[in-house]
């Protein structure tokens, strides 16, 4: 493996070369290296659950991303803000909802906190304001209560589809 | 490909954890079977929380007509029973409060208090306070910065804490709050003809004064249970119209701050504290002025407080004395003054 650099291997079989700093943002990726001894001489690091177009996006932010400074810790009394997502960030996000639920996957998997933030903000905005119904129609979400309940969910209802 | 659906759970908490509990309720409950479940896991719906505090302010998370309408039909009378505590913006406060029977409600945040919803919440004839007259045992306040003078500040808090105990009786814990120091309203009772009020149950109290008097006026036994007393005060000056006396059995935990200058330390704060002869928790922000005085240092903290509150568990200080150029001579050296402090778990003098 040749300087500072890292080969990482989607489930695809694809290799990518990655700068160690950049790849690093990845506590997964971190882990191996520093604490269970993995060294830039291995050959590669395989990454079973990230596909080679998802890996390919995930190389892409955390280029972008390499000199930001580390993510707050959370914080559950922190202030809800949906809107602090950079432009860049709602650029590269604007892709369909497949790509970016295996994003949020991936970012979960490799650990990388900003990444897994700022796609799981841009699916609380694509949440929020939006009622039940509009909820299923946006994530092709099946309807599974029973006849009854859906009678009672409609009684509930009415009073604020006749407003 | 995924889809949303498929998301582990873990995932959609994540995603969740981005909304508030308002926007989780109104747009994925009844989603389906699986969402509701998650909500059911993840919200503390004993405690519904209508506003979010920003930096300045606190501001209504009710953004719509629609949502608001799903809330006050739909959604609130359906998990009103699990309703321990609601936090209001306060024009939303009528439109909430009459939207259901709530029969556990016990706490109330009404925030951005203004003279029209000060009206509504002290209105006996008032529907949904009748209904939460005796069940109301906390409160929360913060008011609207819409008032133009101080006098229409100063009347307007006169008459709300003169009302607020005739029309939540069973209240247990009042806080005046707000998002801003300089913001604050404070309590000043030096020209109110009317201080009537009083509290036999009321055991928790954070507010805002003018002046040490007023503080003195909130000890003057119209608290008797009284355990837990915050105060924030503009200035500290020997007590003109109230007389510093009686012992406060009850009273377990104090916090007095006051930003300002004051000369006064040895009239005013000693013979305050020695009446607390059970305070467990002592909380002191101060900044003095010393003219011919001696520096309040750890001999005498030791003596003015410690000594004299034998209960005393946690004692948390922040003391700036401020000297003036004449005296500089007759103040001991920062190391002396540090040596004073030796006992005491944390210190620093600078």
């Amino acid at each position: 493996m040749a300087g500072n650099k890292i080969k990482l291997q989607s489930n695809d079989g694809d290799t990518f070369d990655v700068d160690v700093e950049i790849a690093k943002q990845s506590a997964t990726i971190k882990t191996m290296l520093e604490d269970l001894g993995m060294s830039e001489e291995d050959d590669v690091i395989p990454l079973p659950n990230v596909n080679s177009a998802i890996l390919k996006k995930v190389i892409q932010w955390a280029t972008h991303h390499k000199d930001d400074p580390p993510p707050p810790e959370d914080d559950e009394n922190r202030e809800k803000n949906l809107s602090d997502i950079s432009s860049w960030d709602q650029d590269f996000l604007k892709v369909d909802q497949g790509t970016l639920f295996e994003l949020i996957l991936a970012a979960n998997y490799l650990d990388i906190k900003g990444l897994l933030d700022v796609t799981c903000k841009t699916v609380a905005n694509m949440i929020k304001g939006r009622t039940p119904e509009e909820i299923r129609r946006q994530f092709n979400i099946k309807n599974d209560f029973t006849p009854q309940e859906e009678e009672q969910i409609k009684k509930e209802n009415e009073w604020c589809e006749e407003k | 490909m995924v889809t949303f659906n498929e998301l582990p759970n873990e995932i959609l908490l994540m995603i969740c954890k981005e909304l508030n509990d308002i926007d989780i309720l109104y747009s994925l409950r009844n989603v389906n079977e699986r969402f509701n479940q998650i909500i059911h896991n993840l919200l503390l719906i004993n405690r519904l929380t209508f506003v979010q505090r920003t930096y300045f302010h606190f501001v209504d998370l009710i953004s719509s007509d629609e949502i608001l309408y799903q809330f006050t039909s739909n959604i609130l009378p359906q998990i009103a029973d699990q309703i321990e505590w609601i936090d209001l913006e306060s024009s939303r406060m009528e439109d909430i409060l009459r939207a259901t029977n709530y029969n556990n409600l016990h706490g109330l945040g009404l925030y951005n208090i203004n003279e029209i919803s000060a009206k509504y919440l002290l209105s006996e004839a008032n529907v949904c306070c009748g209904r939460l007259k005796n069940s109301i045992r906390k409160l929360v306040m913060t008011f609207s910065n819409e008032f133009e003078t101080s006098y229409e500040i100063f009347l307007f808090m006169s008459n709300l804490v003169n009302e607020i105990f005739n029309i939540l009786p069973g209240l247990t814990t009042l806080v005046f709050s707000e998002v801003k120091y300089q913001n604050c309203f404070r309590l000043d009772f030096s020209e109110s003809p009317l201080n009537c009020f009083t509290s036999p149950i009321l055991q928790k109290l954070i507010v805002h004064v003018e002046n040490f008097d007023d503080c003195l006026y909130l000890l003057d036994g119209r608290f008797p249970q009284l355990e837990t007393m915050h105060v924030d005060l503009i200035t500290i000056r020997p007590p003109k119209h109230v007389r510093s006396e009686g012992f406060l059995p009850y009273l377990k935990r104090f916090a007095l701050s006051c930003r300002w200058l004051t000369y006064d330390y040895d009239e005013t704060i000693p013979p305050l504290l020695r009446r607390m002869l059970n305070l467990t928790k002592l909380n002191l922000c101060l900044t003095l002025g010393l003219f011919s005085q001696k520096i309040v240092d750890g001999n005498i903290i030791r003596r003015d407080i410690i000594s004299q509150l034998p209960k005393l568990k946690k004692f948390d200080f922040f003391i700036h004395s401020i000297t003036f150029k004449q005296n500089e001579d007759t103040i001991s050296s920062i190391d002396d003054i540090q040596r004073t402090f030796i006992g005491f778990e944390k210190s620093s003098v600078r």
